[in-house]
């Protein structure tokens, strides 16, 4: 492979065709690309070289090193991390314990969602589905995997696991039933899973993997209503851990309301703000559409969150039409 | 030799060191990959009483290779570095100067030896890497991985030497997972190559030249596919699940891959994400004899098993509507 000399723009923007969007570099090496041009994926250029001698014990290294690391004080709007630098867990598939959380709010079985024969359907008949496949697919995939239940309605509560047999799992999730409710106390929900478990202690975050990571999925459909969530301290060190994903499925009436009461949107916006380390995925679902989507979120969401890429890289795309990215670089 | 032959035979002075490189001397999580010790002998006269072994070979699996390297102490004087000879990398010379262990040497650590082994490995990487700078294309290639923080530092290179006739350069790159103990890179499974491109899941990436007899292919290397991966098995590489799309429907692909892959092809389950069977497990086909050559480099089979899919998803799918229960 003939590389040309590199230039200053022509050359890089080849070199960066040429370098494949790949897991390790997950922005793509032209994000990442600093003011020099150079495809430098890292500001700390000590970082970038192989270890030699004591530099990797250095002082001055480490803290610059560890300077990401920091866990952020308490916020209620957490900044999104600095592009450049991602505290990164080694990629490792270590076994989940998944904690399901399912809303039986009313919205749950309104029958709006169009099923796959056109006939209409309600969000906690596809939810269940799509639970046990969910399960069911993990386990297949590593029978170490865990899994736990919890139903929200005005509080949560935590009805079965952890188990790593799904269909301990399963025999829980067909008998529930939905009511109104008043609010979404997210605290309590988090609360209730904090107490629950117990996050691996972070040494060597980026070196050693845990011996398991801790994964929330929420499948939420209320509408009406703000988001309020002041979290404690406690719950915002669970939520800024790097061994702890809080993945959402949001159900929405997709009407932007009128009047003073929240958008569905805003209430998105509050969920993702709440991953501020850019790891978790969010997915939003219409109520009203067509019933695949939904399952299609889940099949989604059997990604391993060490081994996912950021989920706005994600891409199942590659059954359609040409590649334009199918390069042989590498070789 | 046994380690216990070797401990037994060892100068006592030097026994706690050689027993922590031979008892803990791993540069693998793999415990076959500890470091072995042959060759023992000795310095001193034979009217010396034993045990006094003050010398001896170390292998090191390196990169798909073991190096030998001789380690040369001397019983007389139990508390000085020892000397090292690099078997035939007659021009790798490390620099004292980045070798702490040697610099302070501390004959009453019984680590001493084993870090300051560990850091000539370091620098043995270093000085494969300088080797590569004879060639651009594997340049590019090394450089590239060198970039990201989480490779760049676990990466083993073996730079071969140039092929006379073809003049072509040949090299071995071998990368891990940043899960290492011992801040050696891990070598892995060297027969076993799962690589979607410079990433998390590649083993070893061979180049060689146009008379190459083995294959280290590179499995699902087009970064769309590694994009949709939902999980690999992270040490052995022996499978994945991958998550494709085609016309808004989901389908999971699991690929196990067989013991002696690539000479076995891999095994392919395809499961749809809608269906259970009538006694409610996963709606799942398997497909052990679709297209395959086990002398397809990785991109051929990458291309081949893009194709088989798109011409296979659409007779799973017709299936899984018509047997599977929604």
């Amino acid at each position: 492979m003939e590389t040309p000399e590199p230039g200053p723009a022509d050359g890089e923007e080849r070199l960066v065709e040429l370098r494949p969007r790949t897991r390790s570099n997950p922005e793509g090496a032209e994000d990442r690309r600093s003011s020099t041009g150079s495809l430098g994926g890292n500001s700390n250029p000590n970082i970038s070289q192989p270890a030699v001698g004591s530099r990797v014990e250095g002082e001055g290294e480490a803290s610059t090193s560890d300077s990401p690391t920091q866990q952020q004080p308490t916020l209620t709007t957490p900044v999104p991390p600095p592009a450049e630098y991602q505290l990164r867990v080694p990629r490792v598939n270590c076994p989940e314990k998944v904690i399901i959380c399912l809303d039986l709010s009313e919205e749950m079985s309104l029958p709006k969602l169009e099923s796959f024969n056109g006939s209409k359907t309600n969000a906690l008949n596809i939810s269940q589905k799509m639970i046990e496949m969910f399960v069911r697919t993990k386990h297949k995939i590593d029978k170490r995997h865990e899994f736990a239940l919890v139903v929200v309605n005005d509080d949560s509560l935590w009805l079965s696991g952890f188990t790593s047999d799904p269909r301990e799992l399963c025999s829980c999730l067909y008998d529930l039933e939905t009511n109104v409710c008043e609010s979404f106390n997210l605290e309590d929900l988090l609360n209730v899973i904090r107490q629950k478990i117990e996050l691996p202690s972070m040494d060597n975050v980026q070196t050693i993997p845990p011996p398991y990571v801790v994964r929330t999925v929420l499948i939420y459909s209320r509408n009406a209503g703000q988001l309020q969530f002041n979290p404690s301290e406690a719950v915002s060190k669970m939520l800024q851990s790097p061994y702890f994903f809080f993945d959402v499925v949001y159900l929405h009436n997709g009407m932007e309301e009128q009047g003073d009461d929240t958008s569905w949107r805003d209430n998105y916006t509050s969920f993702c703000n709440l991953d501020s380390k850019g790891m978790c995925y969010r997915f939003e679902v219409s109520l009203s559409g067509p019933a695949i989507e939904l399952h299609n979120c889940m099949a989604k969401l059997l990604a391993h969150p060490l081994q996912r890429p950021f989920q706005s890289h994600a891409s199942y795309s590659l059954l359609e039409g040409e590649d334009p990215q199918d390069i042989e670089a590498t070789v | 030799m046994s380690p216990e032959v070797a401990l037994h035979r060892i100068s006592p002075e030097l026994r706690p060191m050689l027993c922590s490189v031979v008892r803990d001397g791993r540069v693998g999580l793999d415990s076959t990959n500890c470091l072995r010790v042959t060759d023992l002998k000795t310095g001193c006269t034979s009217l010396t009483p034993g045990p006094c072994c003050d010398r001896f070979k170390l292998h090191i699996p390196y990169a798909g290779e073991t190096l030998k390297w001789d380690i040369i102490f001397n019983a007389q004087y139990p508390e000085l570095p020892p000397d090292f000879i690099f078997g035939e990398d007659a021009e790798f010379l490390p620099e004292p100067s980045e070798l702490p262990h040697l610099v302070q040497w501390d004959a009453g650590d019984p680590e001493c030896l084993l870090q300051l082994v560990k850091e000539l490995i370091q620098q043995y990487h270093h000085y494969q890497c300088q080797r590569l700078r004879e060639s651009s294309r594997l340049l590019f290639e090394y450089d590239s991985l060198l970039e990201d923080p989480n490779y760049g530092r676990n990466m083993e290179i073996y730079a071969g030497r140039k092929n006379s006739w073809t003049g072509e350069f040949s090299a071995r790159f071998l990368l891990k997972l940043p899960v290492d103990f011992s801040n050696i890179p891990v070598y892995l499974l060297k027969d076993t190559a799962l690589d979607p491109g410079e990433d998390v899941a590649l083993l070893s990436v061979s180049f060689e030249d146009a008379e190459a007899t083995q294959v280290f292919p590179k499995l699902f290397l087009s970064p769309s596919i590694e994009q949709g991966v939902v999980e690999y098995d992270a040490e052995g590489f022996t499978k994945l699940t991958l998550l494709l799309m085609w016309k808004d429907f989901c389908f999971l692909v699991h690929v196990d891959l067989p013991l002696y892959f690539p000479r076995d092809q891999p095994t392919l389950t395809f499961q749809s994400v809608y269906h259970f069977t009538n006694s409610g497990q996963l709606y799942s086909q398997v497909q052990v004899s679709y297209p395959y050559s086990p002398r397809w480099d990785g991109n051929e089979m990458a291309k081949r098993a893009k194709a088989y899919f798109k011409s296979f998803i659409p007779q799973f799918q017709e299936g899984a509507f018509a047997n599977g229960k929604l």
